[in-house]
């Protein structure tokens, strides 16, 4: 997949990008992660999300933002630690429950917990969803902003790889040297791509072992 | 034996030195009926000596021998009991003989239906998982930062209890998993059907179901602890 381009506030996704949402004390049970489906709170926009000028349910973007990075970015929180990955198409397909308008995904510029602009490396990956926080404070308002959220779950799978990642440190000094042998990127640049192409190869390890299985 | 005011007591013919146990006759002589003898204890009758060896059994009999000794400790005597060496090694010698054992008729092989097996088999798969779900609920609920409160997780294995006796013992164990403020979810799907469970902490709890084909929402809330509503367990039914 090729690397996307960073948009500006507000503009609309890629198709096809693949992108994540850390979970906040999401503790999920065996059952749970055998389903590999996230809880719908986990798609429940946060007080944060919620005062946001875009009123979008913060997510970062596979290619630009290790989950380790977001996680860092969101303070580290040992309590945040589940990541749920999902496809901006399947996002969009979710069709709401009537009258609500469908679901979005835009690129959200990322900001630091004391409210200034994030320019880290990896914070060029920070997007929103944008709907959930449709209709008022009714009953049936709620049913449906949760009907939303439930569509999302669906839509979602838990990553076997929480954040921060337990990856043997061994690991990933072979992958970064074998990165720098190619010759490009910096130290910093090499052990991202290090991280990220050992995260992949354990979630495809997972999904192999889980064919085998079946 | 005869009777006194204050119960039975011993004659000669059930005398039992040291109180309480069989008498003569075999009946059960309670503690409490129990007499100190009168006069000196008598001298214990050294038992017979052991014969050092036993002789070899003939062959094609079998010979249970054993030992016996007894030794006086204190106001008890202790009997042992042994199957002597000779005797054993003589058995194996006649079990071992070419003399064909008279084998037992073979008992007819208990044969299980394979649906029994399949039952059987679903029932030991569910224990696991309540087993495995308890533990779940025990870990998020304790230790240095819990996610839950030990209130919620005692909650929510009540309803969970009470969801699965609902169900007639037939509802899949749930996809549990905590919340941000110390909730607690639980979802069942089941093709187009999806249910969740809500726990929240100081309040009552939420059922949501969603049907997928046709987008029908429900929502009730649901005090644990109270029946559940005839709409909740026919929304349960759908899980089965």
């Amino acid at each position: 997949m090729t690397k996307p381009r960073p948009g500006s506030d507000g503009e609309p996704l890629p198709a096809g990008t693949l992108v994540f949402r850390i979970g906040k004390r999401a503790d999920p049970s065996p059952e749970a992660l055998k389903q590999k489906k996230p809880p719908e709170i986990l798609f429940k926009p946060s007080s944060d999300d919620e005062e946001s000028p875009g009123k979008r349910l913060s997510i970062w973007v596979e290619e630009l933002t290790l989950p380790d990075q977001g996680w860092a970015f969101m303070g580290c929180d040992p309590a945040k630690t589940m990541v749920a990955c999902l496809n901006v198409d399947a996002i969009r397909a979710i069709q709401p429950p009537k009258p609500f308008d469908p679901l979005g995904a835009e690129w959200e510029q990322a900001m630091l917990p004391n409210g200034s602009v994030n320019n880290l490396l990896g914070a060029e990956g920070h997007a929103g969803i944008t709907g959930l926080l449709q209709g008022g404070n009714g009953k049936m308002e709620s049913k449906r902003r949760k009907a939303l959220r439930s569509k999302l779950a669906d839509a979602a799978e838990i990553s076997p790889l929480p954040v921060p990642h337990n990856l043997p440190e061994e690991h990933l000094r072979v992958a970064a040297y074998f990165i720098h042998e190619k010759g490009k990127g910096s130290r910093e640049a090499n052990w991202i791509s290090a991280v990220r192409q050992l995260r992949r190869a354990t979630v495809q390890a997972h999904k192999q072992q889980e064919e085998q299985v079946v | 034996m005869t009777a006194t005011k204050d119960g039975p007591s011993s004659t000669s013919a059930d005398h039992s030195t040291f109180g309480g146990g069989l008498n003569l006759s075999g009946t059960y002589r309670a503690h409490r009926f129990a007499r100190p003898p009168k006069g000196p204890r008598p001298r214990p009758i050294p038992e017979p000596s052991l014969p050092s060896a036993q002789p070899a059994a003939p062959p094609g009999t079998v010979i249970h021998a054993k030992i016996e000794d007894r030794i006086q400790f204190k106001d008890s005597v202790v009997v042992i009991k042994a199957v002597a060496h000779g005797a054993t090694y003589a058995l194996i010698q006649v079990t071992d003989s070419a003399v064909p054992r008279k084998e037992p008729a073979p008992s007819k092989p208990r044969t299980l239906s394979p649906e029994r097996i399949a039952r059987k088999m679903a029932a030991l798969k569910a224990f696991t998982k309540h087993m495995q779900h308890r533990e779940y609920l025990n870990r998020v609920s304790t230790g240095e930062r819990p996610s839950i409160t030990l209130e919620t997780a005692a909650k929510a294995m009540k309803a969970w209890n009470a969801i699965w006796v609902a169900s007639g013992g037939l509802m899949p164990i749930p996809a549990a998993c905590t919340g941000p403020d110390g909730e607690m979810f639980y979802s069942w799907d089941r093709g187009r059907h999806h249910l969740e469970l809500e726990i929240i902490p100081g309040q009552s709890a939420e059922f949501f179901y969603r049907d997928r084909e046709t987008e029908q929402l429900w929502a009730e809330d649901y005090n644990i602890g109270e029946p559940l509503s005839a709409e909740a367990i026919q929304k349960l039914q759908l899980f089965r």
